[in-house]
């Protein structure tokens, strides 16, 4: 079902149709959203899930303004960063900082199957700050316009592109660094 | 030697097998998941009372505030005594044991619950490091 599909059954008073169509189109996607930024399986099982009452419950504030697609990355993408948040505010009492119990994740994640390289690249993601995370996934594993983000994030685009310039030479770096 | 260059270059650019999704997920992992989310969901339903109660509450406050002033003005207008105020104290006031307040402390507020709030607030994780 297309984006435009499912706002037509919404307008059409068929919520719960709508909301099953955005089921359909989106689960998969965001769960591997979701996933660059968790890495962790369940936790990641366990975010969607809330991602999707959230959607729902946000169903009658969509005014078609944005897309369809945006407006439930935003979603999500909030989520993300919320959780993110919390992790940060919990490493504060544990010896860990919150990007090493994310690399401790990858590394004992049994549903992580890169090689050696991939493994170092999704470390280093994760070291980066939270919005140089986010703007990094979306672009260079999502390939998304910069206008896109622009709308997910809410962050205008020369921010975004200057973000990204900083991430990816991190990021670089990084790998270099194991070469 | 060039070829290495290249990839020392922009590493990013070069090995595109670093696009690739290195997460697997379980064997039907997607349709367990789509129906999870799917479930029904009902409207929570509203009574009578729950529309009512905010308004009710309001109304119990405002009443306490006009009693406890009442109350306070016609004690004010006597002549108070440190026994009348101790005797006060010990009938009126509601008074916890220590045991009791660490009791509720962890039956209703857990760690979840405060970040929650610093998170309402807009306290970041960065700034309460370094106020440490």
């Amino acid at each position: 079902m297309t984006d435009k599909e499912i706002i037509q059954l919404y307008s059409d008073g068929r919520e719960e149709e709508a909301f099953n169509g955005i089921v359909d189109a989106y689960t998969e996607r965001l769960y591997w959203h979701v996933r660059r930024f968790l890495c962790c399986h369940e936790d990641t099982n366990d975010l969607v899930q809330d991602i999707f009452i959230k959607i729902w419950a946000a169903l009658p504030t969509f005014r078609g303004e944005s897309q369809l697609f945006t407006w439930i990355y935003r979603i999500a993408t909030n989520e993300v960063l919320n959780h993110l948040r919390k992790q940060k505010f919990k490493a504060l009492v544990s010896l860990d900082s919150a990007s090493e119990i994310f690399c401790r994740k990858i590394d004992e994640d049994p549903y992580f199957n890169g090689d050696h390289l991939q493994r170092e690249l999704h470390k280093a993601i994760q070291r980066l700050p939270e919005k140089q995370r986010i703007v990094f996934s979306l672009r260079y594993f999502d390939e998304m316009k910069y206008e896109e983000i622009s709308e997910i994030t809410d962050t205008t685009v020369g921010a975004l592109k200057a973000s990204y310039h900083h991430a990816y030479n991190k990021v670089k770096d990084d790998l270099l660094k194991i070469l | 030697m060039e070829g290495m260059d290249k990839i020392k270059k922009d590493i990013l650019a070069e090995i595109t097998s670093l696009r690739e999704n290195p997460y697997t997920v379980p064997e039907g992992h997607f349709n367990d998941l789509k129906a999870q989310v799917r479930r029904p969901r009902k409207e929570p339903v509203v009574t009578l009372w729950g529309k009512l109660a905010p308004y009710a509450s309001l109304a119990a406050v405002f009443v306490s505030v006009f009693a406890a002033g009442s109350l306070l003005f016609n004690r004010n207008e006597l002549e108070i005594t440190q026994e009348d105020y101790f005797l006060f104290s010990e009938n009126y006031l509601e008074t916890y044991e220590m045991d009791d307040a660490y009791h509720i402390a962890d039956a209703e507020i857990g760690d979840n619950d405060i970040i929650e709030y610093l998170i309402y607030t807009g306290i970041t994780a960065e700034e309460i490091e370094m106020s440490e």
